[in-house]
């Protein structure tokens, strides 16, 4: 589905320049797991940002289903993002001056009716038990239920790939945990694929592919 | 650490990178402040030359407007001159100005004993304006006493000397009395008495005379002190709400500034370097946008104050001492009200904590923040009436209220809208962002559209009053009276025939004039002219709102204005006296005529044979081709009333103009940097639309539904405000409806696309970059 080849990144802050991936190839397939681990600066959340569309690599390719991404034709790469990707980031990133169910009904990408729209997201919140919440503004709403609503919102598009970067790092243990499994499950019923960055190395060892990621080299990689 | 050494280390690093919106922060406050000093200098020189010209303005100790003759007051001022007082008088008349270029305008025409040639005049300066004459031009002017006559002009007066509120209003030309000519000094006419105290004077002559206008040094003084109290109650307008805008953009900057380094607060509190010290440090950086525009404006108000002025045509009286004190006080006032302001905004830094780095504490900087609203409320009416004793008129802090409390209302009624707009279930994203977004930034986009609707109204205000007026009493005047052209026959011809011929002429009636005075002691207006109408005569009739017409009824009644009736609350049955050189006569009101602002002291009746002071015409025609036959007969259209009404208005709103421009500048700095920090704030929430794949196309979408939504609003709100004052105020004073041309409409459209336009062009220059999604990881 999304394949890298040789993909370096290199970040200049004047005269000095940082390489953060150099030379990673991965191939990312449907149904596919992969957690990605590493220690702090190796560069996993750079990898993920690439592979997630939002960053263009300095070289390399990235291709998806066989196609080379064009990164200059950034309206394609939106359209490329809307449809087949979602986004999970650490810090849930909610649009504030939203309600809960707003901010799913702003991400759909359909031609369907407001109230069509509407139902759909209801009953998504109605899934993962925020339903009572939905007219609850973003602000107000606690990290794990602002998470909760932020994993809505990245599979309303019914997304071939969904990329998490750190989705417990501000959530407690048991927080954590119940984010964690509503991801499992929601892949199991969506046969989607899930790339997660981690530190958690327990939720490290769920994947069903692991990748050690260390000063911008893929060190590991265990299926 | 010490404060010093946190600015050098931080603060001086900081100040480089954010160094567009302090430019843009420093510039707005140049502005305001630039404003805040010219008006208390333009001001205290229009005092200065009216103060060291109180006599000349009043062209003497007394001056008395003669409405009609009066032998009493004949003798009296014989009495005086016998006394020993100094007793001159000028002659008053209306004139028909024609300037080489073919400009032509109706005014005064005095004349007297002036230090002028016998084929020189003196104009007023809107007389010279409206038809465009300079000094050495020569021009024809139209009189009953002088006839058609070349003029060279030898002066031109840009502070009426000597003249009564209606020369004053419509302009004036002075031409030397000359006996040759054998020009008579009779009513109308001016009195100047020089030699005794006015006061006393007043009072002597208006126990013989109560009818006519008395005006000593102190009512001259006390009218001037109105008339620079007025001047400065409009600037204060525009100073006032420059403040407003530099008040909201020193605190929003700040704010803004202690928000995006939070993190780096609470590092540096972490640290134990103390809040105090901190504040000092901010306190330091943000003062260089408070100083650096006081230094610059200071300099600036010094020289742009004569420019001004010269423009104006109005000699600088002001010395460079008197000067000094009124920019330092200004510069020391400026001083401490942006620095209040700014500790208020600083006030914010005591909310960050060391925790800050973790959780920022929602509650406490809402608190904060409430306060520092609080605050501010209370401190700008307080800074307003400051800004008011340091000009030394309270009128000034009349004009902020009247802003303040403008700006009230607005907010009210924004509110409202804003809260029904929200009752709406818009089912278009954009429309749904767009309402939560405008209502989380509701005081700031508030602002703007205030900003942009008060700059559409000061540019309305200064550059189409005079010409929206002009139309409006055109437009009532050719609905309301039945003419458009007034003649006036020379003693030895009679027109009737020649009028009657003309196929250019629709109708006319004929009058036979007398002047008089009414002495029912109830009434105000005491000069009247009879127009005494035969019946074969009465073809351009007058529309009748009360009562009966002329030729109805009792013959022996008479008609008054509709404007005459509410001046001296008369009504239909009420009798009023009159005396006139041919005798005294007691007249039954029987019917009211809309007269409209032309001649409104004029009695209608049947012709009885009194009237043989003057012959006068009405005619109604659509062309002007029939002039030509009426010999040296003056003719007066009545469409040069308004426009000598523009023209004085012109004249008044010269310097606001001025003022506005510097408005426009303040505002539109305003805006950029207001939307551009509004932007800054909301960029987080954008990154995440485009990262989701929503896309730049939404929020482009968006950005323009926020820019349509400001242009319209701002266009209704301006162009509405404008045409509902105007609406009521042309009705109360002029009693004439409201016709405002469309192009104005488009050109606030214009307007207020241009200023949203240049506001919005850094967030739309920014979002068509290329996206940076490191704010998702913060």
């Amino acid at each position: 589905m999304i394949e890298v080849k040789n993909l370096e990144k290199t970040f200049f802050q004047g005269n000095s320049e940082q390489k953060v991936l150099k030379g990673i190839s991965l191939k990312v397939e449907e149904n596919d797991f992969i957690t990605i681990m590493g220690p702090s600066g190796g560069g996993k959340s750079t990898l993920l940002y690439v592979l997630a569309l939002l960053s263009e690599p300095t070289s390399g390719s990235v291709s998806y289903n066989d196609k080379i991404v064009n990164f200059k034709n950034e309206k394609k790469v939106e359209r490329l993002r809307q449809k087949y990707i979602g986004l999970i980031f650490q810090n849930h990133n909610l649009i504030n001056c939203l309600t809960a169910l707003e901010n799913i009904i702003i991400a759909i990408d359909s031609k369907e009716s407001y109230k069509k729209k509407k139902e759909n997201a209801e009953n998504l919140l109605n899934e993962v038990g925020l339903y009572e919440k939905r007219m609850v503004m973003a602000t107000t709403l606690s990290g794990g239920e602002a998470q909760r609503v932020a994993i809505v919102r990245a599979l309303v598009n019914n997304p071939k790939i969904i990329f998490c970067d750190e989705p417990t790092g501000s959530l407690d243990s048991a927080n954590g945990e119940k984010v964690i499994s509503l991801l499992l499950n929601l892949r199991k019923k969506t046969g989607c694929a899930l790339v997660i960055v981690t530190h958690d190395k327990h939720i490290g060892s769920l994947g069903e592919k692991k990748i050690l990621l260390k000063d911008g080299v893929i060190i590991n990689e265990v299926v | 650490m010490k404060w010093f050494d946190i600015f050098k280390l931080y603060n001086l690093k900081k100040l480089r990178s954010e160094k567009v919106i302090f430019i843009f922060t420093a510039i707005s406050i140049f502005v305001t402040i630039l404003i805040s000093l010219l008006v208390p200098l333009i001001a205290q020189n229009t005092k200065e030359v009216m103060d060291s010209n109180i006599k000349k303005l009043n062209g003497g100790d007394l001056m008395i407007q003669v409405q009609y003759p009066s032998k009493a007051f004949n003798n009296e001022l014989k009495s005086l001159a016998e006394e020993g007082y100094n007793i001159t008088s000028e002659g008053l008349t209306n004139g028909y100005y024609r300037s080489n270029t073919g400009k032509n305008t109706v005014g005064k025409l005095i004349f007297g004993k002036f230090d002028i040639g016998k084929n020189e005049i003196i104009l007023y300066k809107s007389i010279a304006n409206n038809i465009k004459a300079k000094v050495g031009d020569t021009l024809e002017v139209e009189s009953s006493k002088t006839g058609v006559k070349k003029y060279v002009v030898k002066d031109i007066e840009s502070t009426p000397y000597g003249v009564d509120s209606n020369s004053k209003s419509l302009g004036y030309g002075k031409i030397a009395f000359n006996n040759d000519e054998n020009m008579q000094l009779e009513s109308p006419c001016l009195v100047f008495i020089n030699g005794g105290d006015g006061e006393k004077l007043k009072e002597r002559l208006n126990n013989i005379e109560d009818g006519y206008v008395y005006t000593s040094l102190k009512d001259k003084e006390k009218s001037t002190q109105r008339e620079v109290d007025n001047e400065i109650t409009s600037f204060s307008a525009i100073s006032t709400m420059g403040y407003l805008l530099s008040i909201i953009t020193i605190i929003t900057t700040t704010v803004m500034m202690l928000l995006r380094r939070r993190n780096d607060f609470a590092i540096l509190k972490m640290l134990s370097i103390s809040g105090k010290n901190l504040k000092r440090s901010m306190l330091l950086e943000l003062s260089l946008t408070i100083i650096i525009p006081i230094i610059l404006a200071t300099i600036s108000s010094f020289k742009l104050s004569t420019v001004i002025l010269s423009f104006n045509g109005t000699s600088e009286l002001i010395s460079i001492g008197e000067k000094f004190s009124i920019i330092f006080k200004g510069a020391v006032f400026n001083c401490i009200l942006f620095f209040l302001f700014l500790n208020i905004a600083l006030i914010l830094l005591k909310s960050i904590k060391p925790l800050s780095i973790i959780r920022e504490d929602e509650l406490e900087s809402k608190k904060v923040r409430k306060k520092m609203i609080a605050i501010s409320i209370i401190l700008v009416p307080i800074s307003l009436f400051a800004y008011a004793l340091y000009l030394g008129r309270l009128s000034a802090f009349g004009g902020g209220c009247l802003i303040l409390l403008f700006i009230g209302v607005f907010l009210l009624i924004t509110i409202c809208t804003l809260k029904l707009l929200s009752l709406i279930p818009f089912k278009n994203n954009v429309f749904i962002y767009g309402f939560k977004n405008i209502q989380k930034n509701y005081i700031s986009f508030t602002m703007i559209l205030l900003s942009i609707t008060m700059t559409i109204l000061f540019l309305l205000i200064g550059f189409t009053l005079g010409k929206t007026i002009e139309a409006s009493m055109n437009n009532t005047m050719k609905e309301s009276l039945p003419y458009n052209y007034i003649l006036f026959q020379k003693n030895d011809m009679d027109l009737g025939k020649t009028l009657a011929n003309n196929h250019y002429i629709n109708k006319y009636s004929k009058f036979y004039g007398i002047s008089g005075k009414v002495t029912n002691s109830g009434i105000k207006s005491k000069a009247i002219t009879i127009n005494e109408v035969k019946e074969e005569d009465y073809k351009a009739r007058y529309k009748i709102l009360e009562g009966k017409d002329i030729f109805e009824g009792n013959k022996e009644d008479i008609l008054i204005s509709n404007k005459y009736k509410k001046t001296n609350k008369l009504n239909v049955g009420d009798h009023i006296n009159v005396e006139t050189l041919a005798g005294k006569f007691e007249y039954r009101i029987k019917g009211i005529y809309d007269g409209g602002e032309f001649n409104s002291e004029t009695i209608l009746k049947k012709y009885d044979g009194i009237g043989k002071e003057t012959i006068s015409y009405i005619i109604n025609s659509n062309s002007d081709k029939w002039m030509d036959a009426v010999g040296e007969s003056s003719i007066v259209s009545v469409d040069t009333l308004s426009s000598s009404f523009s023209s004085m208005l012109n004249q008044i709103t010269a310097i606001f103009k001025y003022l506005c421009f510097l408005c426009i500048f303040a505002s539109l700095l305003f805006n950029i940097n207001i939307i551009y920090i509004n932007y800054i704030e909301n960029k987080r929430d954008e990154t995440i639309i485009i990262a989701l794949g929503i896309g730049k196309g939404f929020c482009m979408k968006y950005q323009l539904f926020k820019f349509m939504l400001m242009v319209i609003t701002s266009t209704i709100m301006s162009f509405g405000i404008y045409a509902l004052v105007l609406k009521i105020a042309l009705k109360l004073f002029l009693d004439s409806n409201t016709y405002i041309s469309p192009l104005y409409l488009l050109a606030s459209i214009g307007i207020s696309i241009l200023l949203s336009i240049i506001g919005f062009y850094l967030p739309l220059k920014d979002l068509k970059k290329k996206t940076s999604y490191e704010l998702l990881k913060e």
